[in-house]
């Protein structure tokens, strides 16, 4: 089967048949790259009902204040890993119960998942511990000692009592100190934007809450493009070398005239240009 | 400019092959050559018999093309002379075949394509030698293989073979 075959006759084979290859790869380029500017334009108009929401954010920022006795005294990489302590204790599970107890106690499930960043059709059943992470984040302020607890909501009210509860968890006894530093309030802040403004929020690459996904940038359209019309079109012009590579290898055929020179009668000669030099007359 | 090329090519190569077959017809075993191909494809085996039975009659050879597998054609008058004998008998060939090889100095014989056509080994085997037309993609490495062995196993002598469609 493979005696016969080889690389240079995929390339005959692909200039026998380039019309019909290319027809296919151009009608497959048209039907798919149809469908996303279908689908784009619905997700387009579907991002602008989100974007008239507004959503709020309120954060709060903590200065993190070693103890007086380890001041001077120990290396840079003690103080860096003292707000790590901290954003280890905010994102641990006893912490999320903590968050959601105190919600469920002054709002509904439904309301808590109306204006969080949940998925539309998570019920108020499904309302754990888990989805607690859409409701807010705290992060270390690069090369500092700042830490900052945000909440994103679509509710004023519900962002800033996120991040007080955030804030009574660090104050209660359990938590305020760890045996290397305290957490001291900075200062707290309010603002709301519009949905169609996230895009231009500074939001960390490690942030996965469902409400930071912004509507589609140019950056996530071209991603979109790649894999919605390029990755396609390529697996159909594989699909096509495949064709003609099992073509070849079930009936192979005589290309080149090393290939009637394996048998014992002469080549005269060859005659070029034939079919093309057919056509111009 | 292309398109100049490429006929300029074409034309050189028809020479190239039409000065090979005098070669071939000269050497003393018989001035009677066929023409066939282990594949069906009539129209251009055709097109390539005339285009060389052509350049052979512009050199002043005595040539006749007799053509067992004719195309459709047009009222083209040739410059040569053509024999048209479609599905004529391997008695009445070998007669016509004996007239013309003492008139002419070289005979072309178009038979149709060995191994779709069970009469032509037998066509080949009254010329007694044959060059096959062989195209390039559409040749297969079977039904090149059963050519030669059915023209072997009548004994027809293969001067060669000529390929053509890159």
């Amino acid at each position: 089967m493979f005696e016969h075959f080889g690389i240079m006759d995929i390339f005959s084979g692909l200039r026998k048949y380039r019309a019909i290859v290319l027809s296919v790869v151009l009608i497959f380029t048209a039907l798919f790259g149809g469908k996303f500017i279908i689908d784009s334009k619905k997700a387009g108009s579907a991002i602008v009902e989100v974007n008239d929401n507004n959503i709020y954010i309120s954060s709060a920022t903590y200065y993190i204040e070693p103890r007086t006795d380890l001041i001077g005294r120990s290396d840079s990489s003690l103080y860096r890993s003292m707000s790590d302590d901290y954003i280890a204790l905010l994102n641990s599970d006893f912490c999320k119960k903590y968050i959601l107890d105190n919600l469920k106690s002054k709002y509904s499930d439904r309301y808590i998942v109306d204006n969080s960043g949940l998925k539309g059709n998570t019920s108020s059943q499904d309302l754990n511990e888990g989805c607690v992470k859409e409701l807010y984040q705290a992060k270390r302020a690069s090369g500092s000692m700042l830490l900052e607890i945000s909440s994103m909501t679509y509710s004023e009210e519900l962002s800033r009592s996120v991040v007080d509860i955030c804030s009574e968890f660090l104050r209660s006894d359990a938590s305020n100190n760890t045996l290397t530093s305290t957490a001291e309030i900075w200062g707290t802040a309010s603002r709301s934007i519009k949905g169609s403004e996230l895009a231009n929020e500074n939001i960390d690459k490690s942030d996965k809450r469902n409400i930071v996904k912004a509507p589609e940038g140019k950056k996530s359209k071209l991603i979109s493009f790649i894999k919605k019309v390029i990755l396609p079109v390529m697996i159909v012009v594989i699909l096509c070398l495949a064709v003609i590579v099992c073509k070849g290898l079930i009936s192979p055929t005589m290309n080149r005239v090393s290939d009637f020179s394996r048998y014992d009668i002469a080549v005269i000669g060859e005659i070029k240009g034939y079919k093309k030099s057919k056509e111009s007359k | 400019m292309l398109k100049r090329g490429l006929k300029v090519d074409f034309e050189e190569s028809i020479k190239y092959i039409a000065n090979s077959i005098l070669r071939i017809s000269e050497d003393g075993n018989g001035n009677v050559i066929g023409i066939s191909s282990s594949r069906f494809c009539k129209e251009s085996k055709s097109n390539i018999c005339e285009k060389v039975c052509e350049q052979i009659h512009n050199k002043g050879i005595d040539i006749t093309l007799v053509d067992i597998d004719p195309r459709d054609r047009s009222n083209k008058k040739d410059s040569f002379n053509r024999i048209c004998k479609d599905n004529i008998s391997i008695r009445e060939l070998d007669v016509l075949l004996s007239e013309q090889r003492e008139e002419n100095d070289i005979v072309i014989v178009n038979i149709p394509s060995v191994v779709f056509s069970a009469d032509s080994v037998e066509y080949a085997s009254v010329c007694g030698r044959v060059i096959l037309l062989e195209k390039y993609m559409y040749t297969t490495y079977n039904g090149y293989e059963e050519a030669l062995t059915r023209l072997n196993s009548y004994g027809v002598r293969i001067d060669g073979v000529v390929t053509y469609g890159a």
